[in-house]
């Protein structure tokens, strides 16, 4: 029997956008996050600024009128956050810790972090984090 | 040749107009995202991908389900619903699905008649409302599209606030999935009662959607 095509975009569309709100274990955002947290504990601030977006990065400098390689290591983020999970949604990703957040924006085939050291959040207030875009 | 592209000129002229629509969409769409994305400090999309990307697909689809939804009230609307002097409804003694003679259903069929509108059953009653039907499914599908891609959408905005997602679920309650949902209805509601008002009054010469230009105002069910 053919399948009208309508119905085929239909089905193909939402199996794509489904799929696009959730990711295994592995995923490049997890990636970036824990390669970002490992350089931290190994007190490579180069290596973990070059995980964060340029707008990050920018905010930081600013904000503690430092360079980002010295200014990252003195946030007070965690040496070890444990076992991952992650969720995606278009060109945003949230990566979750037992007891850190982590939220990463798409860079082209890329994933860099957008903001690091955020706290739990109180119902749906946003997470206050050390760093981050904007 | 010449001759097929006139007598389907109609469909062909909207197809046409929807896709140049489409590309003008998404390419518009793309632009639009991309600025606000940098504005914001978030990375930027290529254009492939933000035409699989749930920002895209829910402003298609939301639209889409508007469209459908429309054309489907107003198909049955019509059946039972009547407005005096409007070529939109029927003649004000024909409210209702009409007699089987009407219709040219079972024994009533003539020779020219589809066979599933003669054989009676099943497939007569499935045929007498497949284009409800077909509009319907269209609507629904159109519609949980909306939902699946709007939640991804939302959920992308929240996360550019850090703020946590939520389920499918949870987004069906949302005031974001209902204000999208009820932007597009109110304006397909608005078009299609004012066309079915102003029809009574007003004239398009030549338009099968308009009475002929000397016809009463009161005259009712007649088309051009």
């Amino acid at each position: 029997m053919r399948v009208p095509r309508w119905v085929a975009i239909g089905a193909a569309l939402v199996a794509g956008m489904a799929t696009s709100a959730c990711a295994q274990s592995g995923d490049p955002a997890i990636d970036r996050a824990q390669h970002f947290y490992a350089s931290v504990s190994h007190k490579d601030g180069a290596a973990a600024c070059a995980d964060l977006a340029p707008e990050a990065r920018k905010a930081l400098e600013q904000q503690e009128g430092k360079p980002c390689a010295e200014a990252i290591l003195k946030q007070g983020l965690p040496d070890m956050v444990g076992e991952a999970d992650v969720q995606v949604f278009g060109s945003m990703a949230q990566v979750t810790f037992p007891d850190e957040t982590a939220f990463l924006s798409r860079y082209g085939d890329d994933w860099l972090l957008v903001a690091v050291g955020c706290e739990p959040a109180t119902g749906d207030e946003p997470h206050d984090c050390s760093v981050e875009v904007g | 040749m010449r001759s097929a592209l006139r007598n389907h000129s109609l469909g062909l002229f909207f197809g046409l107009l929807f896709l140049l629509s489409l590309v003008g969409h998404a390419l518009a769409g793309w632009q639009e995202f991309n600025a606000v994305q940098t504005a914001e400090g978030f990375g930027t999309l290529s254009l492939g991908r933000y035409l699989v990307s749930s920002d895209f697909a829910v402003d298609v689809t939301e639209n889409w389900q508007s469209e459908y939804l429309q054309f489907l009230l107003y198909i049955t609307a019509t059946v039972w619903f009547l407005q005096r002097g409007s070529p939109e409804s029927k003649e004000l003694h024909k409210a209702g699905l009409e007699s089987d003679e009407d219709q040219k259903v079972g024994r009533h069929a003539d020779e020219r008649s589809p066979r599933w509108a003669a054989v009676g059953g099943f497939r007569t009653t499935l045929f007498s409302w497949s284009l409800t039907l077909t509009m319907g499914t269209i609507f629904l599908l159109s519609w949980l599209a909306q939902s699946v891609a709007g939640r991804v959408a939302y959920n992308e905005t929240r996360l550019e606030r850090f703020q946590d997602p939520v389920s499918w679920t949870s987004y069906l309650t949302n005031a974001d999935f209902w204000s999208r949902t009820l932007q597009n209805w109110q304006s397909e509601f608005l078009a299609v009662g004012s066309m079915a008002v102003l029809a009574i009054y007003l004239r398009q010469r030549g338009s099968p959607e308009s009475k002929p230009v000397g016809e009463a105002h009161d005259a009712t069910g007649i088309e051009g």
